[in-house]
Protein backbone atom coordinates (compact mmCIF):
# COMPACT_ATOMS: atom_id res chain seq x y z
CA UNK A 1 0.00 0.00 0.00
CA UNK A 2 1.32 3.34 -0.88
CA UNK A 3 2.24 5.72 1.48
CA UNK A 4 2.31 10.06 1.22
CA UNK A 5 5.03 11.55 3.25
CA UNK A 6 5.68 15.12 3.31
CA UNK A 7 9.43 16.32 4.22
CA UNK A 8 9.59 19.89 6.23
CA UNK A 9 9.76 22.52 3.90
CA UNK A 10 13.52 21.92 2.52
CA UNK A 11 15.22 22.42 -1.21
CA UNK A 12 14.45 19.81 -3.80
CA UNK A 13 18.10 18.60 -3.94
CA UNK A 14 18.49 18.25 0.03
CA UNK A 15 14.92 16.37 -0.13
CA UNK A 16 16.34 13.82 -3.19
CA UNK A 17 19.62 13.47 -1.17
CA UNK A 18 17.71 12.45 1.81
CA UNK A 19 15.51 9.73 -0.09
CA UNK A 20 18.09 8.79 -1.98
CA UNK A 21 20.74 8.18 1.15
CA UNK A 22 18.06 6.27 2.75
CA UNK A 23 17.48 3.93 0.14
CA UNK A 24 13.73 4.67 -0.77
CA UNK A 25 11.97 3.75 -3.54
CA UNK A 26 8.63 6.10 -4.66
CA UNK A 27 8.12 9.36 -6.53
CA UNK A 28 8.83 12.74 -5.65
CA UNK A 29 6.77 14.99 -6.71
CA UNK A 30 7.60 18.74 -7.48
CA UNK A 31 3.79 20.41 -8.22
CA UNK A 32 3.12 23.60 -10.65
CA UNK A 33 4.04 24.70 -14.26
CA UNK A 34 7.18 24.07 -13.71
CA UNK A 35 7.55 20.71 -12.06
CA UNK A 36 7.86 17.00 -12.59
CA UNK A 37 8.45 13.81 -10.97
CA UNK A 38 11.66 12.08 -9.56
CA UNK A 39 11.49 8.57 -9.48
CA UNK A 40 13.66 6.15 -7.07
CA UNK A 41 14.32 2.58 -6.91
CA UNK A 42 16.14 1.88 -3.59
CA UNK A 43 17.83 4.84 -3.75
CA UNK A 44 18.83 5.26 -7.12
CA UNK A 45 17.16 7.89 -9.32
CA UNK A 46 15.52 5.55 -12.21
CA UNK A 47 13.85 7.88 -14.31
CA UNK A 48 12.45 11.90 -14.03
CA UNK A 49 10.07 13.65 -16.04
CA UNK A 50 9.11 17.37 -16.39
CA UNK A 51 6.58 19.38 -17.83
CA UNK A 52 9.14 21.15 -19.79
CA UNK A 53 11.18 18.35 -21.15
CA UNK A 54 10.52 16.00 -22.97
CA UNK A 55 10.33 12.24 -22.28
CA UNK A 56 12.39 9.72 -24.47
CA UNK A 57 12.05 8.78 -27.94
CA UNK A 58 9.97 6.69 -28.09
CA UNK A 59 11.48 5.91 -31.97
CA UNK A 60 14.12 4.41 -29.63
CA UNK A 61 11.54 1.56 -27.78
CA UNK A 62 12.84 -1.84 -28.17
CA UNK A 63 16.06 -1.11 -29.77
CA UNK A 64 19.42 -0.79 -27.88
CA UNK A 65 19.26 2.74 -27.84
CA UNK A 66 16.39 2.92 -24.97
CA UNK A 67 18.31 2.86 -21.79
CA UNK A 68 20.58 5.85 -23.46
CA UNK A 69 17.10 7.54 -24.09
CA UNK A 70 15.57 7.05 -20.95
CA UNK A 71 18.92 8.13 -18.98
CA UNK A 72 19.05 11.10 -21.18
CA UNK A 73 15.19 12.57 -20.92
CA UNK A 74 16.04 11.88 -16.95
CA UNK A 75 19.14 13.88 -16.66
CA UNK A 76 17.47 16.64 -18.45
CA UNK A 77 14.44 16.87 -16.27
CA UNK A 78 16.41 16.33 -13.40
CA UNK A 79 18.62 19.73 -15.34
CA UNK A 80 15.24 21.40 -14.83
CA UNK A 81 13.86 20.53 -11.65
CA UNK A 82 17.47 21.32 -10.22
CA UNK A 83 17.88 24.08 -11.44
CA UNK A 84 14.85 26.05 -11.12
CA UNK A 85 14.04 28.46 -8.74
CA UNK A 86 13.49 27.37 -4.91
CA UNK A 87 10.36 25.98 -4.03
CA UNK A 88 10.58 25.81 -0.26
CA UNK A 89 6.99 27.07 -0.08
CA UNK A 90 5.65 24.31 -1.68
CA UNK A 91 5.18 20.76 -0.64
CA UNK A 92 6.54 18.14 -2.31
CA UNK A 93 5.23 14.59 -1.83
CA UNK A 94 6.53 11.87 -1.80
CA UNK A 95 5.20 8.11 -2.58
CA UNK A 96 6.32 5.41 -1.15
CA UNK A 97 6.37 2.58 -4.09
CA UNK A 98 4.90 4.75 -7.21
CA UNK A 99 6.45 3.79 -9.99
CA UNK A 100 7.23 5.67 -13.74
CA UNK A 101 5.18 4.39 -16.19
CA UNK A 102 7.90 4.49 -18.54
CA UNK A 103 9.84 0.70 -18.31
CA UNK A 104 12.51 2.11 -16.13
CA UNK A 105 16.78 1.34 -16.74
CA UNK A 106 18.98 0.57 -14.57
CA UNK A 107 19.23 4.41 -12.94
CA UNK A 108 21.87 6.63 -11.40
CA UNK A 109 23.38 7.58 -8.22
CA UNK A 110 21.87 10.78 -6.61
CA UNK A 111 25.76 11.69 -6.50
CA UNK A 112 26.10 10.79 -10.29
CA UNK A 113 22.84 12.75 -11.20
CA UNK A 114 24.49 15.53 -9.40
CA UNK A 115 27.50 15.72 -10.50
CA UNK A 116 25.97 15.52 -14.61
CA UNK A 117 23.36 18.15 -13.25
CA UNK A 118 26.21 20.42 -12.25
CA UNK A 119 28.57 20.14 -15.47
CA UNK A 120 25.49 20.84 -17.51
CA UNK A 121 24.85 23.80 -16.12
CA UNK A 122 28.14 25.12 -16.51
CA UNK A 123 27.77 24.06 -20.33
CA UNK A 124 24.61 26.37 -20.08
CA UNK A 125 26.00 28.77 -18.07
CA UNK A 126 28.80 29.21 -21.39
CA UNK A 127 26.41 29.75 -23.90
CA UNK A 128 23.97 32.01 -22.21
CA UNK A 129 25.44 35.14 -23.51
CA UNK A 130 24.01 33.76 -26.84
CA UNK A 131 21.64 31.26 -26.28
CA UNK A 132 19.53 29.01 -23.28
CA UNK A 133 16.72 26.76 -23.67
CA UNK A 134 14.23 29.48 -24.33
CA UNK A 135 15.90 32.20 -26.68
CA UNK A 136 14.37 32.79 -29.53
CA UNK A 137 16.27 32.42 -33.05
CA UNK A 138 15.69 32.84 -36.85
CA UNK A 139 17.22 31.72 -39.58
CA UNK A 140 19.57 33.54 -40.66
CA UNK A 141 18.54 35.13 -44.24
CA UNK A 142 22.23 37.21 -44.73
CA UNK A 143 23.77 33.77 -44.52
CA UNK A 144 27.19 34.23 -47.19
CA UNK A 145 28.83 30.99 -47.32
CA UNK A 146 29.06 29.32 -50.75
CA UNK A 147 29.03 26.22 -49.31
CA UNK A 148 28.15 23.90 -45.52
CA UNK A 149 27.34 21.29 -44.14
CA UNK A 150 24.96 20.00 -41.66
CA UNK A 151 24.94 16.59 -39.58
CA UNK A 152 20.90 14.91 -40.10
CA UNK A 153 20.56 16.64 -36.44
CA UNK A 154 21.31 19.91 -37.65
CA UNK A 155 19.20 19.60 -40.55
CA UNK A 156 16.23 18.46 -38.55
CA UNK A 157 15.94 21.43 -36.42
CA UNK A 158 16.66 23.74 -39.24
CA UNK A 159 13.66 22.40 -40.96
CA UNK A 160 11.41 22.80 -37.60
CA UNK A 161 12.64 26.83 -37.20
CA UNK A 162 10.05 28.26 -39.39
CA UNK A 163 9.79 31.81 -38.80
CA UNK A 164 11.20 31.66 -35.35
CA UNK A 165 11.41 29.18 -32.67
CA UNK A 166 13.42 28.40 -29.43
CA UNK A 167 15.74 25.46 -28.06
CA UNK A 168 12.78 24.40 -25.96
CA UNK A 169 10.15 23.92 -29.02
CA UNK A 170 12.43 22.20 -31.25
CA UNK A 171 13.54 19.96 -28.42
CA UNK A 172 9.57 18.77 -28.57
CA UNK A 173 9.28 18.58 -31.95
CA UNK A 174 12.66 16.71 -33.06
CA UNK A 175 12.31 14.61 -29.81
CA UNK A 176 15.68 15.42 -28.43
CA UNK A 177 16.81 16.59 -24.96
CA UNK A 178 16.21 20.22 -24.61
CA UNK A 179 20.22 19.80 -23.46
CA UNK A 180 21.33 18.45 -26.40
CA UNK A 181 19.30 20.72 -28.69
CA UNK A 182 20.36 24.22 -27.09
CA UNK A 183 23.51 22.88 -27.82
CA UNK A 184 22.79 21.82 -31.46
CA UNK A 185 21.49 25.35 -32.07
CA UNK A 186 24.23 26.87 -30.40
CA UNK A 187 26.92 25.06 -33.07
CA UNK A 188 24.13 26.07 -35.69
CA UNK A 189 24.61 30.41 -34.47
CA UNK A 190 28.08 29.74 -34.42
CA UNK A 191 28.02 28.45 -38.34
CA UNK A 192 25.87 31.65 -38.44
CA UNK A 193 22.82 29.39 -40.33
CA UNK A 194 20.46 31.01 -37.09
CA UNK A 195 20.57 33.93 -35.85
CA UNK A 196 19.44 35.14 -32.22
CA UNK A 197 17.82 38.99 -31.96
CA UNK A 198 20.01 39.56 -28.66
CA UNK A 199 23.05 38.74 -29.40
CA UNK A 200 26.14 38.64 -32.41
CA UNK A 201 27.35 35.26 -33.17
CA UNK A 202 29.15 33.28 -30.74
CA UNK A 203 33.05 32.46 -30.96
CA UNK A 204 33.42 29.11 -31.66
CA UNK A 205 35.33 28.34 -28.41
CA UNK A 206 33.02 30.04 -26.42
CA UNK A 207 31.91 26.87 -25.91
CA UNK A 208 34.15 24.19 -23.99
CA UNK A 209 33.21 20.92 -22.07
CA UNK A 210 36.65 20.44 -20.76
CA UNK A 211 36.08 23.95 -18.97
CA UNK A 212 33.13 22.56 -17.12
CA UNK A 213 34.41 20.00 -15.67
CA UNK A 214 37.77 21.16 -14.91
CA UNK A 215 37.04 24.81 -13.89
CA UNK B 1 19.45 -3.13 -23.19
CA UNK B 2 22.25 -0.97 -24.05
CA UNK B 3 23.92 -1.04 -20.32
CA UNK B 4 24.76 -4.81 -20.92
CA UNK B 5 26.32 -4.15 -24.93
CA UNK B 6 28.13 -1.00 -23.32
CA UNK B 7 29.06 -3.31 -20.30
CA UNK B 8 30.53 -5.65 -22.62
CA UNK B 9 32.25 -3.06 -25.24
CA UNK B 10 33.92 -1.61 -22.61
CA UNK B 11 34.95 -5.23 -21.05
CA UNK B 12 36.75 -5.65 -24.95
CA UNK B 13 38.17 -2.06 -24.66
CA UNK B 14 39.56 -3.52 -21.65
CA UNK B 15 41.41 -6.02 -23.50
CA UNK B 16 43.38 -3.07 -25.47
CA UNK B 17 46.92 -3.42 -24.75
CA UNK B 18 48.80 -0.48 -22.98
CA UNK B 19 44.94 0.44 -21.85
CA UNK B 20 44.74 3.59 -19.30
CA UNK B 21 41.39 4.59 -19.91
CA UNK B 22 38.98 4.24 -22.16
CA UNK B 23 35.06 5.56 -21.94
CA UNK B 24 32.15 6.28 -23.89
CA UNK B 25 31.02 9.49 -24.20
CA UNK B 26 27.99 11.29 -25.81
CA UNK B 27 29.19 13.83 -27.94
CA UNK B 28 25.43 15.34 -28.29
CA UNK B 29 25.94 16.46 -24.95
CA UNK B 30 29.24 15.30 -23.25
CA UNK B 31 28.37 12.88 -20.57
CA UNK B 32 30.33 9.93 -19.86
CA UNK B 33 27.91 6.89 -20.72
CA UNK B 34 30.44 4.41 -18.87
CA UNK B 35 34.75 3.84 -18.45
CA UNK B 36 36.72 1.41 -18.48
CA UNK B 37 40.26 1.85 -17.00
CA UNK B 38 43.46 0.68 -15.37
CA UNK B 39 45.05 1.10 -11.58
CA UNK B 40 46.79 4.15 -13.04
CA UNK B 41 45.15 7.47 -11.90
CA UNK B 42 43.92 9.43 -14.92
CA UNK B 43 40.50 12.64 -14.16
CA UNK B 44 38.33 10.53 -16.70
CA UNK B 45 35.72 13.61 -17.05
CA UNK B 46 38.72 15.48 -18.17
CA UNK B 47 39.53 13.68 -20.55
CA UNK B 48 36.20 12.65 -21.82
CA UNK B 49 35.28 16.38 -22.24
CA UNK B 50 38.64 16.94 -24.19
CA UNK B 51 36.95 14.18 -26.65
CA UNK B 52 34.26 16.24 -27.15
CA UNK B 53 35.32 19.24 -27.43
CA UNK B 54 37.29 18.04 -29.92
CA UNK B 55 34.37 16.79 -31.74
CA UNK B 56 33.06 19.38 -31.47
CA UNK B 57 35.96 21.37 -32.78
CA UNK B 58 35.99 18.95 -35.58
CA UNK B 59 32.19 19.54 -36.65
CA UNK B 60 32.63 23.14 -36.99
CA UNK B 61 35.48 22.69 -39.23
CA UNK B 62 33.74 20.28 -41.07
CA UNK B 63 30.27 21.89 -41.90
CA UNK B 64 32.74 24.94 -42.94
CA UNK B 65 34.74 22.84 -45.39
CA UNK B 66 31.48 20.72 -46.25
CA UNK B 67 34.11 17.97 -46.93
CA UNK B 68 31.25 15.60 -47.42
CA UNK B 69 31.86 13.45 -44.80
CA UNK B 70 31.73 13.26 -40.97
CA UNK B 71 35.00 12.50 -38.05
CA UNK B 72 35.50 8.80 -38.23
CA UNK B 73 38.46 8.81 -35.93
CA UNK B 74 41.27 10.90 -34.37
CA UNK B 75 44.73 10.20 -33.13
CA UNK B 76 46.13 12.59 -30.67
CA UNK B 77 50.18 11.92 -29.53
CA UNK B 78 51.29 13.06 -26.65
CA UNK B 79 54.70 12.64 -25.41
CA UNK B 80 53.42 9.71 -22.70
CA UNK B 81 49.85 8.74 -24.36
CA UNK B 82 48.07 8.43 -27.26
CA UNK B 83 44.42 9.40 -26.90
CA UNK B 84 42.24 7.53 -29.88
CA UNK B 85 38.83 8.82 -30.59
CA UNK B 86 36.15 7.28 -32.49
CA UNK B 87 32.80 8.36 -33.54
CA UNK B 88 29.81 6.02 -33.93
CA UNK B 89 26.53 5.53 -34.13
CA UNK B 90 24.49 2.18 -32.05
CA UNK B 91 21.10 3.22 -33.16
CA UNK B 92 19.70 5.72 -35.35
CA UNK B 93 20.21 9.07 -33.88
CA UNK B 94 22.85 8.77 -31.43
CA UNK B 95 26.16 9.69 -31.25
CA UNK B 96 28.48 8.48 -29.68
CA UNK B 97 32.51 8.58 -28.67
CA UNK B 98 34.69 6.23 -28.05
CA UNK B 99 37.91 7.54 -25.73
CA UNK B 100 40.51 5.14 -25.22
CA UNK B 101 44.16 6.73 -23.66
CA UNK B 102 47.05 4.07 -24.20
CA UNK B 103 50.27 3.95 -22.37
CA UNK B 104 52.91 4.62 -25.44
CA UNK B 105 55.37 2.41 -24.23
CA UNK B 106 52.88 -0.70 -23.42
CA UNK B 107 51.32 -0.28 -26.95
CA UNK B 108 51.08 -1.16 -30.88
CA UNK B 109 49.46 1.57 -32.21
CA UNK B 110 48.19 0.10 -35.61
CA UNK B 111 47.38 -2.93 -33.60
CA UNK B 112 45.33 -0.58 -31.17
CA UNK B 113 43.41 1.36 -33.83
CA UNK B 114 42.60 -1.65 -35.46
CA UNK B 115 40.98 -3.36 -32.67
CA UNK B 116 38.78 -0.54 -32.29
CA UNK B 117 37.62 -0.22 -35.85
CA UNK B 118 36.68 -3.75 -35.41
CA UNK B 119 34.80 -2.49 -31.89
CA UNK B 120 33.06 0.16 -33.68
CA UNK B 121 31.57 -2.41 -36.28
CA UNK B 122 31.09 -5.70 -33.95
CA UNK B 123 29.26 -3.13 -31.36
CA UNK B 124 26.65 -1.51 -34.35
CA UNK B 125 26.31 -5.01 -36.02
CA UNK B 126 25.38 -7.43 -32.95
CA UNK B 127 23.92 -5.34 -30.14
CA UNK B 128 23.05 -8.18 -28.07
CA UNK B 129 26.46 -8.34 -26.60
CA UNK B 130 26.45 -10.43 -23.52
CA UNK B 131 27.18 -8.33 -20.31
CA UNK B 132 30.78 -8.13 -18.89
CA UNK B 133 32.25 -6.56 -15.69
CA UNK B 134 33.66 -3.69 -15.67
Amino acid sequence: MESVVYFAREPLVTRLGRLADSGQTGALRVPGDFGGTIYLDEGRIVYADSRRTPGPAMRFADTPGWSYAVREATVDAALELLSGRPRPALRQPFREGERAVVEEVGGMSYGDLLVEVERRQDVLDQMAEHVTPDTVVVRNALLDAPRLQVTELQWALLVRVGDKATPRELAWEAGHSVFSTTIEVFRLLVLRLLASASASAPRRDALSFVRAVAE
Amino acid sequence: MLDSTLDGLLERVRQIEGLVVGCLVDASTGMVLGAARSERELNVPVAAAGAADVAHAISLMSAELATEGGLEDVIITLKGHYHLIRRFSPAPKLDFLLLVVLDRAGTNLAMALRQLRDLDVSFVGAPQLSAGSV
